[in-house]
C-alpha cells in the first residue's frame, strides 16, 4: 500500500468514513472493554495482580500459537495449567480465571467452543500490543533518569525504523527523538556537579556518553532518511536542533569524563612545591567560558572537593559574611504582644486639627535700635582700648575727677600709662562714657614725682572728667 | 591546626556547639560585643556598611585605642569558633566583620560560577601580584573575548561582588573604573578551594603550606598563627 500512494498509513490522514479506520478504532475500544475491567482501585493498590493476569493471557496466546501440547478444553484446564506454572495464587482462583474468560469472550478477544478455549487473532494482535507495552516501560524505568531520556530517544530511532521505513506511520518519531535527547542533555547539565562530587560516578557518566555517541549516529541515519522525504523542509528547523543538542550533549559528557579523569590523575601525581603564577591566570580566563573542556571551574571544583579527598575539604568551601536575623528581645515581644491585644482600629476617618501658634514679633524702636548699636561698638572699642582702670578710678573717685589727677594716679606717674590712659579717656568720651567739665577743686595734692610734665599753660591737664551714661 | 582538631573532637555532636562554648573563652563583655558584630555583619541590615567599626568594638569592650587588646579580642574570638566562623577586621574601611564558612556543597549555590571566576582574578591580581587595584577594561579584555555582551554580563557579576562586601570601587583620579578586593574578598576563599584550585591549574599535588605561602596567607590578622605553632 506504501508504494501505491507513496504516504504512510496513518489514522490521522484516513476519511472518517473509511469503514478500516472504523475497525481499527473498534480494535481500540475492544481493548479499552478489557482494560477497564483492570483499573479499578484493587490494581491500582497492588500492580502484581496484573501480571497475573497478563499471564493467564499469556498462557492462551501460548495454546493459540501452538506452543502447548494439550488442547485447551475450557476455563478449568486454563487454570490448572495456569497452577501448575506459577503455583498455587490466592489473587488467582478459579473463578477470577472463569470472570476473566467472561470478559475476554465478551469483547471477541477470545472464542469459547465446546471443544475448547480458542484465542482470536483480534485477541493475539492485542495481547502483543500489551506484552510490549509492559516491556518497553519496564526497561524504561530500569534505567536512571539521564539515560531513561536517552534510552527514549533510542527506542525512538528504532521504531521509527521499525515502522515509518516499512510506510507504517509510528507517529512523530523523529521530534519525539530530538525531545527526548534535548531533555536528556538539559538533565546532564544539571547533574553535572553532581557526577563530579560523586567518585563513583565515571562508569555512569561514561555509559551516558556511549548512549549519546550511539545516539548521534542513529539520529543522523534517520534524518538522513527523512531529507527526501517530503515534509523534511518543515522539519529542517528541528533537525538543525537536534544535530546541535545531540553534539552538545556528546561534548558535556565528555568534558564531564575529562574533568573526572584529570582529577583521578591529580591524585597520583608527585607532590610539587613550585608554582607557576602565570598558568593561574591562564587557567582563570579559559575556564570562564569554556564548560566543555577538561579543565574544571570554579563550581565544579567545590563538587570534587564534595568527595572529601583531603581531610575538612567538603566543609571548607567558602567564606561569607553571614545573614543573621536581627534577635528580638523580650522587651520587643511584650510590646508586640500589647500591640496586638490593646489595638483599637480608628474607626472614623481621621480629622486633621490645624494648630498654629502666634508669637508676637519682637519689636525695637530706632531709638533702641541705634542704642544697642551703640553699645556692641563700646564693646569692640573697649576690646582694643582698656578702660576698665579708669572706670574704676572714676567710680572711686565719685564719678569725676581732675585730668590731670586721674592721669597720674592711675598710671603712677609713668609715661608709658599715662599715654595710654589719656587713651583710654578719648575712648570713653567720643563713645559718650565720659564728658569733659571746667576745672573742679582738687581733692588731692598733686604729687610730683613723675617722669612728665604738662606743656607750658596748657589749659587740658585741668579739665575736669566726668562719668556720663549714655543717652538711651 | 592543633586548634582544630581539638575542637573537632568536641564538636562531633552539634557543629554550633561552638558557639556555646564561647562564654569559657570571652568575657562578658568580649561575648556581647561579638554578638553584636555577628548581627551587623548581614548585609541585609545595612546596605553597604557591614559589621561594627573598630571605635564601635573598642568602646563596647571598654577599651580605648588599645592595638594589643583589640587583636587579642579577634584572636581569641577566632580561636574558639575558627571552625564555622572568622573575624576579621578590615582596616581599610574600618569594620569588624564576621565570615561564616560555607561547605563546599552549598558554596556552589552562593555565588555564580562566573563571579567567583571574577573574584579569583582579582584575588590572584591583588595578593599574589600585590597590585593596588585592577581593571574594569582589564577584566573585559580577560573574560569578555568569547561571550556575547561580556561587558553586561561582567558588569552584573561584580555588582554581586560588591554587595556581598567582597570588592569596593577603587577610587582614583583618572576616570577608568577600578577594583579593589576588601577583607572580606581577601577572606573568602577557603583554604582548601586554593589549594584544588590551584592544584587544577598547576596538574600537579600541591602542599597546603605551599599554596598558602603562594597567596601571602600568613600571619594574617585574627587567623591562626601559623609560625607560633610550629616553634
Amino acid at each position: 500500500m506504501a508504494e501505491m500512494d507513496g504516504k504512510l498509513i496513518s489514522i490521522f490522514k484516513e476519511s472518517t468514513t473509511s469503514s478500516e479506520l472504523h475497525e481499527a478504532m473498534r480494535d481500540i475500544v475492544k481493548l479499552a472493554g478489557v482494560l477497564k475491567d483492570m483499573s479499578d482501585e484493587d490494581y491500582f493498590q497492588s500492580p502484581v495482580k496484573l501480571l497475573k493476569v497478563l499471564r493467564v493471557l499469556n498462557i492462551l496466546q501460548e495454546d493459540a500459537l501452538g506452543l502447548s501440547k494439550l488442547e485447551m478444553e475450557n476455563d478449568k484446564a486454563l487454570y490448572y495449567r495456569y497452577r501448575n506454572i506459577y503455583g498455587e495464587d490466592e489473587e488467582m482462583t478459579f473463578d477470577d480465571v472463569k470472570h476473566l474468560i467472561y470478559v475476554l469472550g465478551k469483547y471477541n478477544w477470545i472464542m469459547k467452543t465446546p471443544s475448547g478455549i480458542k484465542m482470536r487473532s483480534l485477541g493475539k494482535r492485542l495481547l502483543d500490543l500489551l506484552i510490549r507495552l509492559a516491556n518497553d516501560s519496564l526497561a524504561y524505568y530500569l534505567h536512571d533518569d539521564i539515560t531513561r531520556s536517552l534510552f527514549q530517544a533510542k527506542r525512538d530511532a528504532e521504531l521509527s525504523e521499525a515502522y515509518d521505513d516499512k510506510g507504517i506511520s509510528g507517529g512523530n518519531k523523529l521530534a519525539s527523538m530530538i525531545r527526548n535527547v534535548e531533555e536528556a542533555v538539559h538533565l546532564l547539565k544539571d547533574r553535572e556537579l553532581e557526577y563530579l562530587a560523586n567518585r563513583h560516578a565515571l562508569t555512569q557518566v561514561q555509559l551516558i556518553n556511549s548512549l549519546m555517541e550511539d545516539l548521534e549516529v542513529k539520529m543522523s541515519e534517520r534524518i538522513r532518511a527523512f531529507e527526501t522525504f517530503e515534509d523534511s523542509l518543515a522539519l529542517a528547523n528541528l533537525f538543525q536542533q537536534g544535530i546541535y543538542t545531540i553534539s552538545e550533549g556528546i561534548k558535556i559528557s565528555l568534558g564531564t569524563i575529562n574533568k573526572i579523569v584529570k582529577f583521578t590523575n591529580l591524585q597520583h601525581t608527585e607532590q610539587s612545591n613550585s608554582i607557576r603564577p602565570e598558568l593561574i591566570r591562564t587557567y582563570i580566563i579559559k575556564t570562564f567560558n569554556n564548560p566543555y573542556d577538561e579543565d574544571p571551574d570554579p563550581h565544579q571544583i567545590l563538587s570534587f572537593m564534595e568527595q572529601d579527598q583531603y581531610q575538612d575539604e567538603a566543609m571548607d568551601g567558602i567564606w561569607m559574611p553571614v545573614k543573621f536575623a536581627a534577635p528580638l528581645t523580650a522587651e520587643d515581644i511584650l510590646g508586640g504582644i500589647d500591640y496586638i491585644e490593646n489595638y483599637e482600629p480608628a474607626v472614623n476617618e481621621i480629622v486633621e486639627m490645624p494648630f498654629v501658634e502666634y508669637q508676637e514679633p519682637d519689636e525695637l524702636s530706632d531709638e533702641e535700635i541705634a542704642a544697642k548699636m551703640e553699645e556692641t561698638q563700646w564693646k569692640m572699642t573697649k576690646e582694643n582700648i582698656p578702660t576698665e582702670h579708669i572706670e574704676r578710678y572714676l567710680a572711686t573717685a565719685g564719678g569725676q575727677a581732675q585730668l590731670d589727677d586721674l592721669l597720674i594716679e592711675v598710671g603712677e606717674g609713668k609715661w608709658g600709662d599715662v599715654l595710654q590712659s589719656l587713651l583710654g579717656v578719648a575712648a570713653m568720651v567720643s563713645n559718650q562714657r565720659a564728658e569733659f567739665d571746667k576745672e573742679i577743686k582738687r581733692s588731692t595734692k598733686l604729687e610730683n614725682d613723675k617722669d612728665w610734665e604738662w606743656m607750658e599753660d596748657d589749659p587740658h591737664g585741668r579739665k575736669a572728667v566726668r562719668t556720663r551714661k549714655p543717652k538711651s | 591546626m592543633e586548634e582544630k582538631q581539638f575542637e573537632q573532637e568536641n564538636q562531633k555532636v552539634n557543629p554550633l556547639a561552638a558557639l556555646a562554648l564561647l562564654p569559657s573563652f570571652l568575657s562578658k563583655e568580649e561575648e556581647l560585643t561579638f554578638m553584636n558584630i555577628l548581627f551587623s555583619s548581614s548585609a541585609r541590615v545595612r546596605r553597604d556598611n557591614f559589621g561594627l567599626s573598630r571605635k564601635e568594638v573598642e568602646k563596647q569592650l571598654g577599651i580605648e585605642k588599645n592595638e594589643k587588646e583589640f587583636h587579642l579580642f579577634i584572636s581569641r574570638v577566632n580561636q574558639a569558633i575558627s571552625r564555622y566562623f572568622q573575624l576579621i577586621y578590615d582596616e581599610n574601611r574600618d569594620q569588624v566583620v564576621v565570615l561564616m564558612r560555607v561547605n563546599a556543597r552549598g558554596a556552589r549555590g552562593v555565588l555564580p560560577k562566573e563571579a567567583m571566576a571574577i573574584l579569583m582574578y582579582i584575588f590572584y591580581e591583588q595578593e599574589v601580584l600585590q597590585h593596588p587595584y585592577t581593571l574594569f577594561s582589564q577584566m573585559l579584555e580577560a573574560f569578555g573575548h568569547e561571550s556575547f555582551q561580556a561587558n553586561r554580563k561582567l558588569q552584573s557579576n561584580i555588582d554581586i561582588l560588591m554587595k556581598i562586601g567582597a570588592l569596593e570601587p577603587f577610587s582614583s583620579n583618572s576616570t577608568e573604573e577600578a577594583y579593589r578586593l576588601t577583607a572580606i574578598g581577601k577572606h573568602m576563599f577557603s583554604d582548601s578551594f586554593l589549594r584544588r584550585f590551584t592544584e587544577f591549574t598547576q596538574s600537579t599535588q600541591l602542599n597546603m603550606e605551599d599554596v598558602l605561602k603562594f597567596y601571602k596567607r600568613y600571619n594574617l590578622e585574627g587567623r591562626l598563627d601559623y609560625d607560633s605553632l610550629e616553634t
